[in-house]
């Protein structure tokens, strides 16, 4: 390279020539895009989030100070916090639905986690067909929810159901399954294991491979079991990993509603009616169309408190 | 890619050891592949033999069933609306989300990533009921407008998330070697980090793609007549009088079938996908 | 190294915007009201009766899937012909049927002409949203309705209920009241009679059933759907559902326990397992399949189990009037109607459909195909079975409403259900009954103010 060039040699994209009117023209509006390239790129991703999640956000919170059926003939009417202090108060359903619900969530991602990672540590080896396998995994949380939760629902059925040939066969008493009050939220927490423990395993399977390998042959030099390795090693080094796998699967399962809808719809009674089926009733089967915005508010901010909840969490961790 | 230490495998026979792991794995495969053989087989089986008391394992498999699901109904309509509506939300969503994805992950601008992400972490329905109100009075309930741009939400911050890592994958100097071309940002995009990102964008479009095909709730209360997606049809599909299990099955492993093989296709990507973002947290 | 965020510099204009949106969507909410003046078409109609007015023009129904739907389906092509309109069916199963009409209705669609509706359940609340259009001034207009309709046919009592507000807001299809369904085989073989009491019933149960194969009872159990089927044992307990002249809930009374106690210690001890997933779309083919001897619901489905059961059920089938209880014998009723959406722009085409489906000639159709229509005139032919119509005509003249009359009635029929199935899982049933008492008088009360 010589003092006298200006450039070095040109690049796959630079351009030839002197300037001429028309390129300079475009040119310059290229680079006062490229000055501006964030604001062009974001924008009309974030104007879309923005209008269709402000407006909506909005609106239920004017929606939830009054109350309104729907009615063609009714208006708004403006009744300030009184819906709030129905909900807090009034309203045990409201406070039923929240119980099923954490139970629900939280039972489902307990055990999801520990089948999830159980089943990847298992599996952390070169096999033959493992990649196979890993194929086979994504097909439950793939497969179209409303489709799985047809088939666990005939699965349940008391009298067609294999479920019930299984019991009956290893000489166990039958059970109504999702027709049993005390049994239906376990029952559809064993639908949302099947689909998403898969999601765990894939996550910490990604991670497993990904740790460095010296620690471990430290600890095989040290004669550590396979056992003490799994306690002392590998699980504290994953744990950044499956807190954020757990945290997205909690927010998710908390909003859950194909699978408890198209089995049970709630039922038997309320037995399965978790936040998200409660609201749905209230607006389109009850027409509460005020009541239910300010549900929705209240169950929004639990599903955002628990994110920022986990999120402190997983910074306290690091 | 390090390969997890197991110290004890030079102990034990390894023969023994290989047969057992495969038998140990393949349980562990059963229930998961269980359920799909159950519902292909139910599909696959006459009336009689679904309601037979004990299961059927062995049984004369007809198609009508199938033949029922397309000649009956309208599937083939339902199939082209959620068709129209996930190409749609899916297609919209790379044009606007990919520019984005890419400047989060060039310029670091975390808190506009935080808006999009609480996109994602709100429950659907916190939409839905003043979407529903709202798309009540400009009379946009039951066309395809409002099925995409709802899909489209909920699909945004995933892709955008998904996009963002793989973006994060390609190296500034590749960039900066073409900023330095004299390239502007914008080509750059276009020209180099679109084609080496392909199978993360593909990834992307195709989960982008799989969860507005699966989508059920905003369907069940947005789409009407005209533009009634796959899974709203086959849950209306309870007939009266009895249960018809055999049509059910076979409409629900058609709706499942297409996001299935589509995964396929691009299944490394997706798996890579959610390797980066799990290492990433 | 990072540009400054442009965005940030955007966002008041942006937030403006959203904004302004915002209002301008908020203002249009109220203005609009459903009603505008779309039933002022049907005085602008003049002129001679002509079925063919409208030739051309297309509806939309949504029906529920039930008996009369089956049967007015294979009719539709007439109607078709006859007034050279087309038609655009969509029937789904009840609980899906309720739940789009609603939807619509709120959403205002354009696109519903005719629905079926169940005036008993949810006839108060649609009427005081202005979801029915007044079919009086259509039936009334000589000029859209045919000389030989006889709207006088359907009885004062009929009409009356089928009135909010001085608004007409369906005209009935059906009626139906509620009956017993039993095996006569199984009934001789075991020996005994038909049950005219609940206390025989029990008896009758406890002697024919057997665990391991033909159960001796069903009814619906799935709380909400079984509300309707109840409303029998409660009135011949003695209890009512509210108290007299008030929204008041009665049915916690001792009566009102016992009878709720009953109910679900037959489905429980003598029916089939899961029974509290139950609507009559579950209960009704264990019936026709002989899985159950006996099966209490609504009369309507006389036809479905005489034509679709197995041979051996259809062959021995008995219909009977719902058993008396400690009180007396009181018989119930419900029924479907026609109504149309005021929000349609078809108002006097939809009307034709109405008319054409209430009509003297296709309900005297109907009836031959088992679905007792509305009308005074009505007559059951031969092949009506004999009992089935002796239970039905002496139920009808004193029959009363199967749900109470209040405003919020899905609302309350949800809650009234919890105690339903709470006791047919075996919990206390008197706790309950009262827990469910109280959730129907919070919503009953919360539902008057708006």
């Amino acid at each position: 390279m010589t003092a006298t060039e200006q450039q070095p040699r040109p690049g796959p994209l630079a351009t030839n020539g002197g300037p001429q009117p028309a390129r300079t023209r475009r040119r310059q509006v290229s680079e006062l895009v490229d000055r501006h390239i964030v604001g062009v790129f974001m924008t009309p991703a974030v104007i879309f989030v923005v209008v269709m999640m402000i407006v909506p956000v909005a609106f239920t919170i004017w929606l939830s100070l009054h109350s309104w059926s729907g009615g063609a003939n009714s208006t708004p009417t403006f009744i300030g916090l009184d819906n709030f202090a129905q909900v807090l108060t009034g309203d045990p359903r409201f406070w039923d639905a929240l119980r099923r619900t954490f139970y629900f969530t939280i039972l489902a991602v307990v055990v999801e986690t520990f089948l999830g990672v159980a089943i990847a540590v298992l599996l952390n080896r070169e096999f033959l067909g493992k990649g196979l396998l890993r194929t086979i995994f994504l097909f439950p949380m793939i497969a179209t929810p409303v489709a799985i939760a047809l088939v666990w629902r005939l699965m349940y059925e008391p009298s067609l159901g294999i479920l019930n040939d299984i019991l009956a066969a290893v000489g166990l008493p039958t059970s109504t399954w999702v027709a049993d009050q005390s049994l239906v939220i376990p029952a559809l927490a064993l639908v949302d294991v099947w689909e998403w423990t898969p999601l765990i395993t894939l996550i910490t399977l990604a991670g497993l491979s990904a740790l460095p390998a010296d620690p471990f042959e430290a600890a095989a030099i040290d004669g550590a079991g396979r056992w003490q390795t799994l306690r002392h090693i590998t699980l504290p080094m994953m744990r950044p990993v499956i807190v954020v796998a757990v945290a997205f699967r909690l927010i998710d399962a908390l909003k859950t509603f194909d699978i408890i809808y198209v089995i049970t719809q709630g039922g038997p009674g309320f037995a399965s009616e978790t936040l998200n089926l409660y609201v749905y009733t209230q607006s389109f089967q009850y027409q509460n169309l005020g009541y239910s915005a300010s549900l929705l508010i209240v169950f929004f901010a639990i599903v955002v408190g628990s994110a920022v909840l986990l999120l402190r969490f997983r910074r306290a961790g690091e | 890619m390090a390969i997890a230490y197991d110290p004890s495998s030079a102990q034990w026979s390894k023969r023994a050891r290989t047969a057992g792991y495969y038998l140990v794995v393949a349980l562990v495969m059963l229930p998961f592949l269980f359920v799909f053989y159950y519902m292909i087989s139910t599909s696959l089986k006459q009336p009689l033999a679904i309601t037979a008391p004990d299961f059927q394992w062995l049984f004369t498999p007809t198609l009508d069933n199938y033949r029922e699901v397309f000649v009956a109904n309208d599937f083939l309509t339902f199939t082209v609306n959620s068709m129209i509506v996930a190409v749609g939300s899916t297609a919209i969503g790379l044009f606007i989300g990919l520019p984005a994805a890419f400047v989060i992950a060039r310029y670091r601008v975390p808190k506009l990533a935080l808006v999009i992400l609480s996109a994602r972490v709100t429950p659907g329905i916190t939409f839905l009921i003043p979407w529903f109100i709202i798309f009540s009075q400009l009379r946009l309930i039951d066309t395809y407008s409002a099925l995409i741009f709802t899909h489209l939400l909920q699909n945004l911050p995933l892709m955008i998330f998904l996009m963002i890592s793989f973006f994060e994958e390609i190296p500034d100097e590749l960039i900066e070697s073409a900023k330095v071309d004299g390239a502007t940002t914008q080509r750059t995009f276009w020209s180099i980090v679109l084609p080496l990102a392909k199978g993360g964008i593909a990834a992307s479009a195709i989960l982008g793609f799989v969860f507005s095909w699966n989508h059920f709730m905003f369907s069940i209360v947005l789409s009407g007549n005209d533009t009634r997606t796959l899974p709203v049809a086959v849950f209306n599909f309870m007939s009266f009088g009895s249960i018809n299990w055999g049509a059910i099955t076979a409409a629900a492993t058609i709706m499942s079938l297409p996001v299935i093989l589509l995964t396929l296709t691009v299944q490394r990507h997706i798996v890579k996908g959610l390797a980066i973002g799990a290492v990433k947290g | 190294m990072s540009p400054p965020n442009p965005i940030r510099r955007h966002r008041p204009g942006v937030l403006s915007a959203v904004i302004v949106l915002l209002l301008v969507l908020t203002g249009c909410g109220g203005g609009e009201s459903g009603l505008s003046g779309d039933t002022g078409q049907a005085s602008e109609v003049t002129g001679e009766f002509d079925w063919k007015r409208f030739d051309g023009e297309s509806l939309r129904l949504v029906f529920n899937q039930h008996p009369w739907q089956e049967a007015i389906e294979p009719l539709l092509p007439e109607f078709e012909e006859l007034t050279g309109m087309t038609v655009e069916v969509e029937s789904l199963p009840e609980e899906q049927f309720r739940q789009r009409v609603q939807v619509e209705m709120t959403g205002r669609s354009d696109s519903l002409d005719v629905f079926m509706a169940n005036v008993q359940n949810e006839g108060a609340k649609f009427a005081a949203n202005g979801w029915y259009t007044d079919l009086r001034p259509l039936a009334e207009n000589p000029a859209v309705t045919a000389t030989d309709y006889a709207f006088d046919d359907f009885s004062e009592g009929v009409i009356d209920g089928h009135t909010f507000a001085e608004t007409l807001v369906g005209i009935p299809i059906q009626l139906e009241t509620q009956m017993l369904f039993y095996r006569t085989d199984i009934l001789q073989e075991a020996g005994v009679e038909v049950p005219r009491t609940f206390e025989e019933l029990e008896q009758v149960a406890e002697a024919i059933d057997d665990p391991d194969g033909t159960r001796a009872f069903v009814s619906r159990g799935a709380g909400a759907a079984a509300v309707t089927q109840i409303a029998t044992y409660l009135f011949n307990y003695g209890a009512n559902w509210t108290e007299e002249g008030s929204d008041t809930a009665a049915f916690d009374s001792p009566e009102g326990v016992e009878a709720i106690d009953f109910y679900s210690r037959m489905i429980s001890s003598y029916g089939p397992q899961g029974v509290v997933n139950m609507s009559w779309e579950e209960a009704l083919p264990l019936f026709q399949q002989g899985q159950v001897a006996m099966y209490t619901d609504a009369s309507t489905f006389m036809p479905n189990i005489l034509e679709e059961s197995t041979e051996q059920v259809s062959g021995n089938v008995g219909f009977a009037k719902m058993p008396a209880g400690p009180a007396g014998e009181f018989q119930t009723f419900n029924g479907w109607a026609l109504g149309i959406s005021p929000f349609s722009p078809k108002q006097n085409e939809s009307w034709y459909f109405v008319q054409w489906a209430t009509s003297p000639d296709v309900v005297a159709r109907l009836t031959e195909e088992g679905i007792a229509g509305a009308r005074e005139s009505v007559e059951f032919g031969d092949a009506y079975p004999e009992d089935w119509v002796t239970a039905f005509t002496e139920s009808l003249p004193e029959a009363r409403p199967q749900l109470p009359k209040v405003g919020p009635v899905p609302e309350v029929r949800d809650a009234i259900g919890t105690s339903i199935v709470s006791a047919i899982q075996g919990e206390p049933v008197e706790p309950a009954v009262q827990e469910s008492a109280e959730q129907f008088n919070s919503i009953v009360e919360s539902a008057g103010g708006g």
